[in-house]
């Protein structure tokens, strides 16, 4: 006797794998699988490390800070404020070298903070993204230049494009703490009069990246404890609106980089005078 | 990875219908019998050319395989199928006669005979395939009035049998053809056919469409060369016999230059090691694989098999050190990642464990 089918309900954990399996795993296009060759642009990514980075160069190649001190002017360093630089330097107030010399002038900074702007714009879904920034070129190993191509482009075929994506950024506000250190006001006034000249601009490598960055107070302190050396500092906060692309195995699997837009063939309409 | 591949030099389809045109510059390869409003009652008869470089052959052989034995599959991608009947098989024949790929595609208008097609090797009116005398090795297999399709040579034919449900893609044994190119250094490519029952039938219509050398997918032509490269000479570790074992791979340096050979080591260790009164920790013992122990390499966004397991090709290997074995990424497609399966024998069970290992080709 044939067996009878019966309707079998799926435990929460199979409904929960086949939901699973439906995602990582969407019906093959081969032809959306497009190979990268050496010429076509490597994935653009951008990280919180290039946005340190921006700032870090900015700090030393666009505002230079400088104090005078004996009749000589002295760059201020700049450094960032590792777990162990920024321990130590809150344990202390100040930071010293590895003779225990008070390191002033010091500019230290650190990244506190990253809150996501969602009110810019939003690739959608991380599983598969759904906002692109497009870079196209005409011509391409499909539709290579000549004079019969440009020919024939006033014709009515539409070529091929070759299309380059890369996901939308992730908007983000970036806040740095920053502190300085130096011996005397006259000194801070001057580094404060430099940033605050570059604050609400945009700081980075003109040939890397640039973010628009904002400061909006500098309270001071002067610190003379007993038996302590004398620093003055001024702490403030640096909000820097910046964006991110990840170089990750998620972003990479969640869209293809490389497409080829489909060539076309334009029809009008023609009519005929006698039948 | 014993496995190496080699990408192809050049490709075209030729066209029984259209005994002039020639297609070096299409994206698609196509093998199949078709009627239709462009070939009337006629049937058209459609067979791919491709030709690896000897150099590429030989550079492989004499410097890779050095000796070995090895085997060489052809591959190609199948792009779309209509019409396939139940059971079909396609041949593989090494060519006879040199040809030039051209610059054509299929339905260009002025028609394009800058090169090789169904009637002429080098050009329209240029070199015919077909020869006013054979020579003795050479044949061609063609219908009255369509003379062409190429020439090839008798007695080294592989062939791969479909039936209903198989994937389509070709992955054709040509072993022996390889190996005749390598002893002669003739040669000319090979031609890939419909058996002689369907090809030329006014009742059939058959079409297959393969990814070529010119397409803008990870999907060209290869020829997959492999060999067996395994040593297994353990150390002082003991070979895991637990089946319920956790396999795990020393470094990843996750991205790999294309143009590297990396090797990759591997630990593996009981699941539940049994507890001992010691005075480091039992998760550390590292054990070897068995011998017969296999990879494969996956597509993690495809999920496709690129180098799947073989019992002679993909075996792990052993030193003092570790199990092991290398993987020649100039194979791999690349800005892609790829994943790796273990698969063992312990205890009667065959065992095939994920090497929770992904890494990445870079250009």
């Amino acid at each position: 006797m044939a067996q009878k089918r019966v309707p079998v309900p799926k435990s929460q954990a199979e409904i929960s794998a086949g939901l699973r399996d439906q995602v990582a795993a969407p019906a093959l296009n081969r032809g959306t699988k497009t190979a990268v060759s050496p010429q076509d642009p490597k994935a653009f990514t951008v990280g919180l490390e290039d946005i340190d980075t921006a700032i870090m160069y900015y700090f030393d190649n666009v505002i230079r800070p400088s104090v005078f001190q004996n009749n000589s002017e002295i760059k201020v360093p700049i450094l960032y404020g590792s777990p162990e630089r920024w321990s130590s330097m809150q344990r202390q107030g100040f930071l010293r070298d590895h003779n225990d010399k008070l390191m002033t002038p010091l500019i230290m900074f650190k990244r506190t903070n990253m809150e996501k702007l969602r009110n810019l714009t939003n690739k959608l879904d991380a599983n598969q993204a759904n906002n692109f920034i497009v870079a196209k070129s005409k011509y391409n190993p499909r539709n290579a230049y000549s004079n019969f191509s440009v020919l024939n482009g006033l014709t009515n075929r539409t070529d091929s494009d070759k299309i380059v994506l890369s996901v939308v950024p992730d908007y983000v506000r970036l806040t740095y703490s920053c502190i300085i250190f130096v011996d005397y006001i006259e000194q801070l006034n001057r580094v404060q009069e430099a940033i605050n000249y570059a604050s609400d601009s945009y700081w980075g490598d003109p040939s890397r990246f640039k973010f628009n960055a904002r400061i909006d107070s500098f309270p001071n302190s002067t610190t003379l404890d007993t038996g302590t050396d004398r620093v003055v500092r001024s702490e403030f906060n640096i909000s820097l609106f910046g964006y991110i692309i990840p170089d990750a195995i998620i972003k990479d699997l969640s869209y293809d980089r490389l497409v080829y837009s489909p060539a076309r063939v334009n029809f009008t309409y023609e009519t005929t005078g006698s039948l | 990875m014993a496995v190496y591949k080699i990408f192809a030099e050049k490709d075209a389809t030729l066209y029984s219908n259209y005994p002039n045109e020639n297609t070096g510059l299409d994206e698609i390869l196509e093998i199949g019998n078709t009627l239709g409003p462009d070939t009337g009652d006629t049937p058209q008869v459609m067979r791919p050319i491709i030709k690896f470089t000897t150099a590429d052959i030989a550079d492989v052989l004499d410097n890779k395989v050095a000796g070995a034995a090895f085997t060489a599959s052809l591959k190609l991608y199948v792009a779309d199928a209509d019409s396939i009947p139940l059971d079909y098989s396609i041949e593989c024949y090494l060519l006879s006669g040199s040809w030039n790929m051209g610059t054509g595609k299929f339905g260009d208008v002025p028609e394009n005979n800058t090169g090789v097609s169904w009637q002429w090797r080098s050009s329209a009116e240029v070199d015919p395939w077909i020869p006013v005398a054979y020579s003795p090795s050479v044949t061609a297999s063609y219908a009255s009035g369509y003379e062409g399709g190429g020439t090839f040579i008798k007695n080294n034919v592989s062939t791969q049998s479909f039936a209903h449900s198989d994937y389509q893609d070709i992955i054709i044994d040509v072993t022996n053809q390889v190996r005749s190119i390598y002893s002669s250094s003739l040669n000319d490519g090979f031609v890939l056919k419909l058996q002689d029952s369907l090809e030329f039938q006014s009742s059939s219509y058959f079409a297959l469409k393969y990814f070529s050398v010119d397409t803008h997918t990870i999907y060209p032509p290869v020829l997959e060369i492999g060999w067996n490269d395994s040593v297994f000479s353990t150390g002082s570790n003991a070979i895991i016999s637990d089946p319920n074992f956790v396999v795990t791979f020393t470094s990843n340096q996750y991205e790999y230059n294309r143009n590297s050979t990396q090797r990759f080591r591997l630990n593996s260790r009981p699941q539940y090691p049994a507890r001992a009164f010691t005075t480091s920790s039992v998760y550390l013992n590292s054990f070897y694989l068995p011998e017969n122990s296999y990879y494969q390499i996956r597509d993690l966004d495809t999920n496709e098999i690129i180098v799947d397991f073989d019992n002679n090709n993909t075996k792990i290997s052993a030193d003092s050190t570790s199990s092991y074995f290398d993987v020649y990424m100039s194979g791999l497609q690349p800005e892609r990642y790829y994943k790796i399966f273990i698969k063992t024998t312990l205890d009667g069970s065959t065992i095939i464990r994920d090497g929770e290992l992904t890494f990445k080709v870079t250009q």
